[in-house]
């Protein structure tokens, strides 16, 4: 508590090379729009917006260095939501 | 008796056993635990967007290809992921006891959020001088229903997304200040990383509304 | 004050006494201590309790004559959403929780305080201002909303009585749900006393830790529901108008979402409060303490997921109603280990009946009542004869009055020593359970009967069925017999502030920490922070297991 300055838990430049990764996913889910891929687009809009998330949520947010408690915290909550969005879908995909 | 106990008491207040305790993990927590519901509450506005484009799906993508311009969503997200770069590399700064580097970065951040801001106010005025908005002629007599529930799902989720962000922007704001009067410390740095946290939040909650509505046509 | 039975050695004024930075009422108004914020609960609680109660019971003076009695249908259809929406939001939810939950939370753990006070000071800001919004609906524009507590859409959107702002306040006391949640998780996590290891914690604080979780993961889309029906009113976006496109059936899963687990949010603090209270007087540990705290667990986590069971006469698939019938079915397991365990405890105990155990013995009879006639309207063709008639009125009556709030009054009797240091009077307090027990029965039971004979809910006549009258006539005089033992229960309490005998620290010797400290406790709860040797329910001579 007496030094000064504080050692980040995460260097600059990870943060640097994680945008990097941002933009470039960013950059193949807008091109993939353009491809005629059907039914399959939303699909692989989701998944890279899945892998966007995990990156915002494992380097910006703190996860990686945080105690595993908050791991657990949010994997718990999203499956919850998962959870509630399977059964939601069993009345909707069987009617 | 219990006329001497107060005034003991007035006197003594500060002497109490309880020195304040600082547990920042705690404070974490707490901010994760609020965030949970943040994730829950958007979580009921993605459920209806689930099950609304199973029942509309033909009319979803024509709606998404029609209306939106790919170009001011792509440009929005870079400039949130950009937004949430430069909160990041804020607190590091502040950590590392660069006051002033981290008011710099915190200042791009909140530029980014009006930029932000800028952009959606283009995207709605064009939607509603489209005519794309309830009660309106073009709303009742043209648009079908699944169109109508595009919008009015386009409307109420980045609505959401637009009010969390004004939020953090004033949180941001209050930050900058509160740097500046030197509040904020390499060892009490607790609110600017749970603002932080807040809006790394709506950085994550835009990654899945831009192809939701932008990129599914 | 002159306590000279258990003035502990270093003297801290007590939490009634110690005057902060402001005295009076400011003093507990701003008080950011978690004992004054749990009776300033208490106190609202059980005003807008006793509020609740006088509209049942003009409810069911209503139904005393198969004609118009003394309302007409608008005004009893207002009557039953206010009553539905001050006993759900106002009452039942916050009740356990928010009083003893934030009062002995700290105690049982051996904490100073919750870990955000200030929080905790401004739940009960919301919680009041929700109210109050409430109120303000009640009086202004067309009258409170009459679409029933669960407003339901469309109807919602169409009726013109005060929806948006009935809603608010339901939005707000949201609030005051996910504030107290996020406080009771976080303090659990990191203010453990030295030695409070997560499997010494009193069962009490392990439900209220599951309860949380429900409120943290479910009040939100309460919230967003809430709000979209807001939305939906000012502005006509069509969200559930099924004419313009909008789904009233989404409306019903996403409200539904978070109500079902609601009624967790209900039942489960007050399980935690009879886990506590049956060890206490059967001076033994608790049997199976290991399940009763993974059956909180597990409540939480399966009730979070059968709300569909409330929408079995709707047009939701097929596959959907098999697989919430069989989820509902499923979490009446962990309820009934819970039961089992208490029985089991009592067993060979050394059994002291005083008035908490009693109220205890009663929750178990008529919780098994009521959890029993919800396994029978979790099968879906049972279900389809009772939906929406008395028997529903009746089972969740049986739930959440005679089980929640029955577990409300044994933690108000068991606790009243610990948190004002003085007893209430023992015969009073017993009278009063029997009139309530008698008044009860006679009510909702039946309610069960004329319920399955065809007696649908929310009506204000039965012109149509004059032969219902003697059985309404019966739950008309049981109503009368119940609000004689609330008022006389309550009279007594309240009298007993006053006037009630001194009580010394340890009044029923209980094990867990809150009973280790004064009575009332000190500010700051204890002088040093005990360290934590035993488990919870630890009774020194017994030969534990």
């Amino acid at each position: 508590m007496d030094s000064p300055a504080h050692t980040p838990p995460l260097a600059d430049r990870i943060y640097v090379a994680v945008y990097g990764a941002l933009l470039v996913l960013t950059a193949i889910t807008v091109g993939v729009a353009y491809l005629p891929l059907g039914p399959w687009a939303t699909a692989v809009a989701l998944v890279v917006a899945g892998c966007k998330s995990s990156l915002v949520l494992w380097y910006f947010m703190g996860i990686r260095t945080d105690p595993p408690i908050f791991r657990w915290m949010l994997l718990f909550t999203l499956g919850t939501f998962v959870v509630f969005l399977v059964i939601t879908y069993t009345d909707y995909l069987f009617r | 008796m219990s006329e001497e106990m107060d005034t003991q008491n007035n006197s003594g207040a500060a002497t109490l056993p309880h020195a304040e305790h600082y547990d920042p993990e705690g404070i974490k927590i707490g901010m994760w635990l609020f965030l949970i519901t943040e994730l829950m509450t958007f979580g009921g506005l993605f459920i209806l967007y689930a099950m609304q484009s199973y029942t509309y799906r033909a009319d979803f993508l024509a709606a998404s290809g029609s209306e939106l311009s790919r170009a001011m969503g792509a440009f929005n997200t870079v400039v949130l992921l950009t937004s949430s770069l430069t909160m990041a590399l804020s607190i590091n700064a502040i950590l590392q006891g660069a006051r002033k580097r981290s008011m710099v970065l915190l200042g791009i951040t909140i530029a980014c959020a009006l930029i932000f801001f800028g952009v959606k106010y283009f995207e709605w005025t064009a939607k509603f001088h489209h005519g794309v908005y309830p009660g309106s002629e073009h709303w009742v007599n043209e648009l079908n229903n699944g169109t109508r529930t595009f919008f009015t799902l386009y409307f109420s989720m980045t609505g959401l997304h637009g009010v969390h962000l004004f939020i953090g922007l004033c949180l941001l704001i209050w930050c900058l200040v509160r740097i500046q009067k030197g509040q904020i410390t390499p060892e009490r740095h607790m609110m600017l990383e749970n603002c932080g946290l807040f809006w790394h939040l709506i950085d994550l909650v835009w990654i899945f509304l831009f192809p939701l509505f932008y990129l599914i046509a | 004050m002159a306590t000279t039975t258990m003035t502990p050695p270093g003297a801290i004024p007590n939490y009634l006494t110690y005057q902060g930075r402001f005295r009076g009422i400011l003093g507990w108004l701003l008080s950011v201590d978690h004992k004054r914020i749990g009776v300033l609960y208490l106190w609202s609680i059980v005003i807008f309790f006793l509020t609740g109660v006088a509209l049942g019971v003009l409810m069911r003076l209503e139904m005393l004559t198969p004609k118009e009695t003394i309302m007409s249908a608008t005004q009893y259809n207002a009557l039953f959403t206010l009553h539905g929406v001050i006993m759900i939001f106002l009452v039942i939810i916050p009740s356990i929780p928010a009083v003893f939950g934030n009062f002995f939370l700290p105690l049982q753990i051996g904490a100073r305080d919750v870990f955000f006070p200030r929080l905790n000071l401004l739940s009960w800001y919301c919680f009041m201002g929700g109210g109050v919004v409430a109120i303000v609906a009640l009086f202004t524009g067309n009258g409170f909303p009459d679409t029933g507590w669960t407003f339901y859409m469309p109807y919602a959107a169409e009726t013109s009585t005060n929806v948006v702002l009935g809603l608010t306040g339901a939005f707000i006391i949201g609030f005051s749900s996910i504030l107290t949640g996020l406080n009771f998780i976080t303090t659990v996590h990191r203010m453990r006393a030295p030695g409070m290891t997560w499997r010494r914690m009193p069962l009490f604080v392990w439900s209220l830790y599951a309860t949380s979780w429900i409120m943290l993961i479910s009040t939100p889309i309460l919230g967003i529901t809430l709000l979209l029906v807001i939305v939906e009113r000012l502005t006509g976006l069509p969200i559930f108008d099924a004419a313009q496109g909008g789904d009233p059936l989404l409306y019903q899963h996403l409200f539904w979402i978070y109500s079902h687990p609601a009624v967790y949010i209900m039942i489960l603090p007050a399980m935690g409060v009879v886990s506590d209270i049956v060890p206490t007087f059967a001076r033994r540990n608790i049997f199976g303490y290991n399940f009763i705290a993974a059956s909180s667990l597990a409540i939480a986590g399966l009730g979070s997921l059968v709300w569909g069971h409330h929408m079995f006469t709707t047009g939701i698939s097929m596959t959907s109603k098999i697989v919430f019938s069989f989820l509902t079915f499923v979490v009446a397991i962990p309820s009934a280990i819970k039961v089992f365990n208490w029985v089991a405890t009592l067993y060979k105990g050394s059994i002291h009946l005083e008035v908490p155990l009693f109220y205890v013995m009663m929750f178990i009879f008529l919780f098994l009542i009521g959890g029993l006639t919800g396994v029978l309207q979790a099968s879906l063709g049972a279900d389809a004869h009772v939906h929406d008639t008395y028997f529903v009125v009746a089972h969740f009556h049986y739930v959440m009055f005679g089980s929640t709030m029955m577990a409300f009054f044994a933690a108000c009797h068991y606790w009243f020593p610990k948190m004002f240091g003085r007893m209430y009077h023992r015969g009073t307090a017993l009278a009063a359970a029997l009139i309530f027990f008698v008044g009860f029965n006679g009510l909702y039971f039946t309610m069960f009967i004329l319920g399955y004979i065809g007696q649908s809910r929310r009506y204000f006549e039965y012109t149509d069925t004059p032969a219902f009258q003697n059985l309404h006539v019966m739950a008309t005089v049981g109503s009368w017999i119940l609000a004689t033992g609330v008022v006389l229960m309550f009279a007594n309490l309240i009298g007993s502030l006053w006037f009630g005998k001194r009580s010394s620290a340890n009044p029923w010797e209980a094990p867990t920490l809150e009973w280790q400290t004064a009575s009332p406790p000190p500010f700051e709860n204890f002088e040093t922070i005990p360290t934590v040797t035993h488990h919870a329910y630890y009774f020194p001579g017994n030969r534990q297991a």
